[in-house]
């Protein structure tokens, strides 16, 4: 289990301190796939690297009520939209650093997804295309071996049935321990996908829902998000209408 | 130490660059393992040897030295050369003074590239954030500073070996009696 508790970060510029989480709690247990949404500089990514612990924070974060250390940390996998391979190496080369560095790497795991999404294998990473970049970016995060996968945006930059692909694979590839943590702004595409949704907004957890909770209650994730956040629809046709008085 | 097995593969298709691989192979240590992953350690070693050749280079200038501190312990006369009474060469300590100065460069890059290699991993992808995951607790320290103190090291031990033959040079050339 994962447990975030009381977790805040502030960053610090030249015009002060900007509150990027507050005291934010969540708890997320082994075979979940927990969907993270909120606006631009919600605090998905700040959220997801304090976790990883690339940046030093207030309060605790724990998986199995330890603090995260040099031993557990192969237990998470990291997938950005930044990326994190190396550009100048192959898949194969890849391959055998996580098989040396990660004693859980997935191997045929691996093999399948390459062969899946027919991505060279000899070819050095940075000859390939930013779709191409972003899906091996996610076989990595997803063969290391790990119990909890964090991704943070990875489809950005991939077409609609690329996407539709890696959603169908991902939940045919799961196992009952593996926990997903995607943070991503395509909600209506990932709904049918995620059990879980958490909502952000300005550093705090506004919302924590389960898909099935709005199926139920015949809600959607959007109009949930929506709503929760406080979105104004009428925003832009009075922006409009305040522009055609000019 | 980072540690990749694999074999050099060509790189193909759009990638022009080098594909590195490299690391540790059936027990084999092979000097990318110093390195970070996929870094092109082979120019930053080259550089080295230059620097280090340049300074070798430069110390020649040694033996004109000593040439001319044993030219000075001797004089022409009954027409043959003979050590001059109460004569004292320079010591070796003097003849190879500034020498030290030709091998900072050296030192200086490699302890750029330690700082280099920390950047590099931030260059085209953040694998900075692979790097942190990794279970070994100095990993990325040892990627970083591995490659370079091995450079030290054995610069060290190429220029201990060479004034220790500059001091034999010295011993051979400078007659006892004549030295500080």
């Amino acid at each position: 289990m994962l447990e975030i508790k009381g977790l805040g970060k502030r960053y610090y510029g030249k015009l002060g301190g900007v509150e990027a989480l507050k005291n934010v709690d969540l708890t997320l247990g082994q075979g979940e796939i927990v969907g993270l949404f909120g606006e631009n500089g919600a605090g998905k990514t700040t959220l997801l690297k304090s976790i990883l612990g690339f940046q030093s924070y207030e309060g605790k974060v724990l998986l199995d009520g330890e603090r995260i250390n040099h031993r557990s940390i192969g237990r998470l996998s990291f997938a950005t939209c930044e990326h994190s391979f190396f550009p100048n190496l192959t898949p194969i080369s890849h391959r055998e650093f996580y098989r040396l560095q990660f004693g859980t790497f997935r191997e045929k795991r691996f093999e399948a997804l390459m062969d899946f999404f027919e991505l060279p294998m000899r070819e050095a990473l940075r000859g390939y295309s930013t779709g191409q970049k972003n899906q091996f970016e996610v076989i990595l995060a997803l063969c290391q071996g790990a119990d909890y996968i964090l991704m943070d945006e990875p489809f950005a930059g991939n077409d609609i049935f690329n996407r539709e692909d890696f959603y169908k694979m991902l939940l045919g590839i799961l196992e009952p321990q593996e926990t997903i943590i995607l943070s991503t702004h395509l909600i209506e595409e990932v709904e049918k996908f995620v059990g879980r949704a958490v909502l952000l907004h300005k550093g705090r957890v506004v919302g924590d829902v389960s898909t099935l909770e709005l199926e139920e209650q015949g809600r959607t994730l959007m109009g949930y998000i929506k709503e929760t956040c406080g979105y104004r629809p009428d925003r832009v046709s009075r922006a409009l209408e305040n522009l055609s008085d000019l | 130490m980072i540690e990749i097995n694999g074999k050099s593969l060509c790189g193909g298709g759009r990638s022009k660059q080098k594909v590195r691989t490299g690391g540790k192979q059936a027990g084999l240590w092979k000097p990318e393992t110093c390195f970070p992953p996929g870094y092109d350690y082979e120019s930053e070693r080259n550089y080295a040897v230059l620097l280090l050749g340049l300074g070798i280079g430069l110390s020649l200038q040694f033996f004109i030295s000593l040439h001319r501190s044993a030219e000075v312990l001797y004089e022409y006369r009954d027409r043959e050369w003979v050590l001059r009474e109460g004569a004292v060469a320079a010591s070796f300590g003097k003849l190879v003074t500034g020498h030290w100065g030709l091998y900072v460069p050296l030192f200086l890059f490699l302890a750029a590239m330690m700082a280099y290699h920390y950047i590099y991993y931030y260059h085209e992808t953040r694998s900075i954030y692979l790097m942190r995951r990794l279970p070994g607790r100095w990993t990325v320290l040892k990627s970083c500073v591995a490659g370079p103190l091995l450079g030290m090291g054995l610069a060290a031990m190429i220029l201990t070996s060479l004034y220790l033959m500059y001091y034999g040079m010295y011993l051979l050339v400078i007659p006892g009696e004549c030295r500080p």
